[in-house]
């Protein structure tokens, strides 16, 4: 009896050591850290902050997971849904890059647009200054108008840095507010223009 | 040799059984100790809900403190898991992952707030900015035109719609920059404003005394004498020392100041007589006056040997002629009428009348 008992012990334990044993995650984790940190690195918290977080959330109930198999005594360990997750993370972290990538190029793009647009509209206020009727009636509005183009130009030169810096979202609304500045000088060119008497 | 044989095998394999039924034990004892993992988890959201109300823009101290206790708290898990014996706990581990959950959430709130009271900080500034524009914007139409102050306010106007914008778009720290620098500008405003009305008020006496002047001599010659007041915009003409028409006019583009310089679109203030009447002129009609007089060239010399202007020369034809009547001032320093007002006042003047113009006149007094 006793050694039926003692056979079988020994066949159980044979049988948990062969199956039970199971390795951490590590190449999974670590390859999800870095797509992490590379989805920071293309800025997704500020262009793809949906995706990052979705990521984000995967990434820590990965972690949490890990931690609940590296509770358990050593044979009973298995580590298959956290390496699933942290793969998962690892996708969902490179698809938020993507999107990070294709958000800040989209506001690139748009930014290169107002800049052809101010271009344009520079080269159109300034002709219509040099232009403009400079006999009396006109002076007073034109010399205005000169310090708007003034101011104009500086806030083009600022709003141009950010571009420059990748701070595409801030250049963006310093370049249409630029754009509607133009605009604005233009119109009071014309309106001075229409002001001057029309027998001089 | 074989009866030993299985006596050796008997003992292994009780051995065997023996270390298999500790172990038994020892996992059954390990699984009853529960690892905080709802903890951990609690505390990752924490993390993140304080990320997403931009902790680490506007708690970035309390942010940090709550990711390190949060790593501590990691740690010390990893290291409890990795113990062999079943006999320790995940107490300190649970206590710093609580620490992370309240020191998250004081970073979540904290960020709010502060959000918050950014927002309606930059908001107020934003008012408060736009009624200093509108203010001075008043004060400025009121006045004679301050050209410097005009460009000024220009620039603040310029700032203020960008600030807006930035504001508009979720740029609350741009905005407030911008803010900053347009309340700077009008901050220049009141300065070159009160220096303005310091000099005004130094000066009254001088001009009033010159409206005396051209009182006395008309009272005294029965002579025909012309006084233009410039904040008024009105040019008197005075008979017998009695005022006995009025006319409104506009003055030059940069009307506040004393003429120094062609171009400055300044209106001369001074004692000056009119040297030809014109009953054409590219202004319908025109009195042309003997800008500069002897006071404007010692002027203009000293200003020039102080380097306070440059030498473009201090500027002629000054007139006062027709075609006004377009609401602001805007020659190049002449004082213009509407034209039936200067047919008006062509009745009563002729080559040699004394014209005055002042900056303010005080004529009402007399």
């Amino acid at each position: 009896m006793f050694k039926r008992v003692s056979s079988l012990a020994v066949a159980l334990a044979a049988f948990a050591l062969i199956v039970g044993c199971s390795e951490a995650p590590q190449t999974q984790m670590k390859a999800s850290q870095d797509a992490m940190q590379q989805a920071q690195l293309a800025e997704a918290v500020q262009y793809a902050p949906a995706a990052f977080q979705v990521a984000q959330d995967t990434m820590n109930a990965a972690q949490v997971e890990m931690q609940k198999q590296d509770s358990k005594f050593a044979l009973f360990r298995r580590y298959g849904k956290s390496a699933e997750l942290f793969t998962a993370a690892q996708r969902l972290a490179e698809k938020a890059t993507a999107d990070a990538q294709t958000a800040k190029e989209q506001v690139r793009k748009e930014d290169s647009a107002l800049v052809v647009q101010i271009d344009a509209l520079m080269v159109t206020a300034k002709d219509a200054y040099a232009a403009a009727p400079k006999g009396k009636g006109t002076r007073a509005d034109l010399e205005l108008i000169k310090t708007d183009l003034t101011s104009t130009e500086q806030a083009y030169a600022a709003a141009v840095a950010e571009y420059t810096n990748g701070s595409y979202l801030t250049a963006k609304t310093k370049l249409e507010a630029v754009v509607s500045q133009l605009n604005r000088i233009i119109g009071e060119i014309d309106a001075a223009k229409a002001k001057l008497s029309p027998k001089k | 040799m074989a009866m030993r044989l299985r006596k050796w095998l008997q003992w292994g394999l009780m051995l065997l059984a023996a270390a298999f039924l500790i172990l038994a034990v020892l996992v059954i004892a390990k699984s009853l100790r529960t690892p905080p993992v709802e903890t951990l988890a609690r505390a990752y959201n924490a993390l993140r809900d304080a990320k997403t109300a931009r902790a680490d823009l506007y708690a970035t101290e309390l942010l940090t403190k709550a990711g390190q206790i949060l790593r501590h708290g990691e740690m010390e898990l990893a290291l409890e898991n990795e113990r062999f014996l079943p006999f320790g706990s995940y107490w300190v581990a649970d206590s710093l992952l609580l620490e992370a959950i309240t020191a998250a959430n004081r970073a979540e709130q904290a960020a709010k707030d502060r959000r918050r009271s950014e927002h309606e900080s930059s908001q107020q500034a934003l008012a408060t900015l736009k009624l200093r524009l509108t203010t001075w914007r008043d004060n400025l139409s009121r006045s004679l035109v301050l050209l410097e102050c005009e460009r000024l306010w220009s620039k603040a106007n310029a700032c203020t719609d960008l600030a807006t914008a930035l504001a508009s778009s979720n740029h609350p720290q741009e905005a407030t920059r911008q803010v900053a620098t347009a309340n700077g500008y009008l901050d220049k405003i009141k300065t070159r404003y009160d220096q303005y009305q310091q000099e005004c008020r130094s000066r009254t006496e001088r001009w009033h005394g010159w409206v005396r002047e051209a009182l006395a001599r008309s009272s005294q010659s029965k002579t025909t004498e012309i006084v233009v007041d410039k904040v008024a915009h009105r040019l008197f003409v005075v008979k017998g020392g009695k005022v006995v028409e009025s006319y409104p006019c506009e003055l030059g583009f940069n009307s506040a100041y004393q003429k120094l310089v062609r171009g400055d679109g300044a209106t001369p203030e001074g004692q000056y007589h009119i040297t030809e009447v014109r009953q054409h002129s590219k202004y319908y009609k025109a009195l042309m006056l003997n800008y500069p007089n002897e006071q404007d060239k010692v002027r203009y010399r000293e200003n020039i040997r102080q380097g306070v202007i440059a030498a473009k020369g201090p500027g002629n034809l000054i007139e006062i002629h027709g075609d006004g009547g377009r609401g602001k001032d805007w020659t190049e320093g002449c004082v213009a009428l509407q034209n039936r007002d200067i047919d008006r006042l062509m009745k009563h003047v002729h080559k040699g009348t004394a014209v005055t113009i002042v900056r303010t006149s005080g004529i009402s007094k007399w």
